[in-house]
């Protein structure tokens, strides 16, 4: 095609991708070696990996690091999915009548550029320091992200498809779950990618302020305790656990939806 | 030999569109027409002449003002299969195969599937798609996708094919093909077609009769027949009779097009 590099040159981006990465990390290793940096502001790598393995022996505060990932990620699954069973039929009828539309957005407009962080002590005072608390943050978040974008979703249906339904003779339930549905399935796959970014990051602010185990606890215990290390390998897999659940979702995506917006 | 049948009625149809806070639109005067069976009727005129707005109301999209319309002597209410229709963007659900949207409509409507699966199949054919039928729109071309949406509506097996100036966003060679594929269509299932378009050469190529329409408010101010013979290839179009309909047909939309403004402009 015109326009289109030729495809030796994507080898190219791919290798200033690496150089980038590699002079990161060099540049990390020379800096902390010389003693530019200190060590209780920026370990070296070495200190890094050395504290690594023996958290993976020892553990931190006596659970094993993958109980903090998982504890960390239950919460947000748990939240998410409770968000999906009730954000995507509140979402569709909101976009769907007009009455439910009339009656939910003015709410729902009001609490979506609230902060959801800003919610945490609300709820903490309301129903405590323990796992429902961390979870009901994340379901109240992901349920507006996935509410609105499903609702988008009904109502930027193209209305020629929609006619092209009904010319074929298809009920108003026909046409609801074999147009409109899947017609809204990319803005709602939208909504989850967002309200999974969104809610993984709610649950270490969370745990920040009130936990006993996962990511968010080991980072604000670590500081606590002036563990930096601990700290930057925290955040380290929280990054990367983050990054593992916006890839699988965007493969589900590619898999399920490869025809949006074509 | 007895009258070919009537498939649809026009009566006394007219529309008035409300406009918040202007004077209603008059988009069609009285309207009364006849289409007989295995016709194939033009609906020729200008861009907002009320052709698009006649073919809705026949397919019921649209609510006539005063009038009825009826389709092999059942009035027109709402739409349906019966009133099989292709838009001018093909409007396929791209999250669906060729055959899925060809067979939608049955498969919602209860037909069972060794009924619709063969014949769907034999459509695919009829349109030359053949080896296509797993393939997304997105992987087609406009053609392609025009051609599958001609199929969608054919399988809903309906009393008339309604279409909606349906190769006006294709490039001229395409156009030309589809035009030959319709006929070919027609020849070989003899529907009864009515389409509208603003091309002058498409209405001769295809129609048996088109019906001129003006604007504002639309109504049919010409019925011209069209007595090429068939079967109509592309060669027509080159013939002296061919030419002929068309120096016709040109002369009286370009008599009309060009009002007293023009006429003093040329002086």
């Amino acid at each position: 095609m015109i326009g289109q590099e030729p495809l030796s040159n994507s080898g190219r981006y791919l290798g200033l991708s690496f150089l980038s990465v590699a002079s990161l990390l060099l540049t990390w290793l020379l800096v902390t070696n010389a003693g530019l940096v200190s060590a209780k502001v920026l370990p070296s790598p070495q200190a890094l990996a050395h504290e690594l393995y023996s958290l993976i022996i020892t553990g931190y505060t006596g659970k094993p690091l993958w109980a903090h990932a998982l504890a960390s990620l239950i919460r947000t699954l748990v939240g998410l999915i409770a968000a999906l069973l009730v954000g995507i039929p509140v979402g569709l009828l909101m976009g769907a009548s007009r009455v439910a539309g009339a009656l939910l957005t003015p709410p729902f407009s009001f609490l979506r550029p609230v902060p959801a962080i800003a919610l945490i002590p609300l709820i903490i005072l309301y129903f405590g320091i323990g796992e429902f608390s961390k979870i009901f943050v994340i379901f109240i978040t992901a349920s507006l992200y996935i509410i609105l974008n499903a609702a988008a979703g009904v109502k930027s249906v193209p209305q020629d498809l929609i006619r092209a339904g009904i010319n074929m003779g298809l009920s108003r339930r026909q046409l609801f779950t074999h147009v409109i549905l899947p017609a809204s399935a990319p803005y709602i796959m939208t909504g989850i990618k967002t309200a999974t970014a969104v809610s993984w990051a709610l649950v270490v602010a969370s745990e920040l302020i009130a936990a006993q185990v996962g990511l968010g606890y080991v980072i604000m215990d670590a500081a606590t305790f002036y563990r930096i290390p601990d700290v930057y390998i925290a955040i380290a897999i929280i990054g990367l656990i983050g990054l593992a659940l916006e890839t699988l979702e965007t493969y589900a995506e590619n898999r399920l939806l490869h025809w949006r917006g074509k | 030999m007895p009258a070919p049948e009537v498939k649809i009625k026009v009566d006394q149809v007219s529309k008035v569109f409300a406009s918040h806070g202007q004077a209603p639109v008059p988009a069609l005067d009285i309207i009364s027409t006849e289409i007989h069976a295995q016709e194939i009727v033009c609906l020729l005129g200008p861009s907002g002449c009320g052709k698009s707005t006649l073919l809705n109301i026949i397919a019921g999209f649209e609510p006539p003002s005063t009038g009825t319309v009826c389709v092999s002597g059942r009035t027109v209410t709402k739409p349906g299969p019966d009133r099989g229709m292709v838009f001018q963007a093909p409007a396929l659900f791209p999250w669906l195969t060729v055959r899925q949207n060809i067979t939608l409509g049955a498969k919602c409507r209860g037909t069972p599937a060794q009924d619709y699966e063969a014949r769907a199949a034999e459509y695919i054919a009829a349109i030359g798609l053949q080896g296509f039928e797993h393939y997304y729109p997105y992987q087609l071309s406009g053609g392609m996708r025009q051609r599958v949406s001609i199929a969608r509506a054919l399988l809903g097996e309906p009393d008339v094919l309604l279409l909606d100036e349906p190769f006006g966003a294709l490039d001229a060679q395409t156009r030309l093909s589809m035009q030959e594929l319709l006929l070919q269509i027609w020849e070989r299932f003899r529907p009864t077609i009515m389409f509208v378009t603003h091309d002058v050469e498409e209405a001769v190529f295809l129609a048996s009769r088109v019906l001129l329409m003006s604007a504002r408010p639309g109504r049919i101010r010409e019925e011209i027949v069209v007595s090429l013979p068939r079967p109509r290839t592309f060669e027509v179009l080159t013939t002296d009779q061919f030419v002929a309909i068309k120096k016709q047909l040109l002369s009286l939309v370009h008599n009309h097009a060009s009002g007293p403004a023009l006429q003093s402009a040329a002086l």
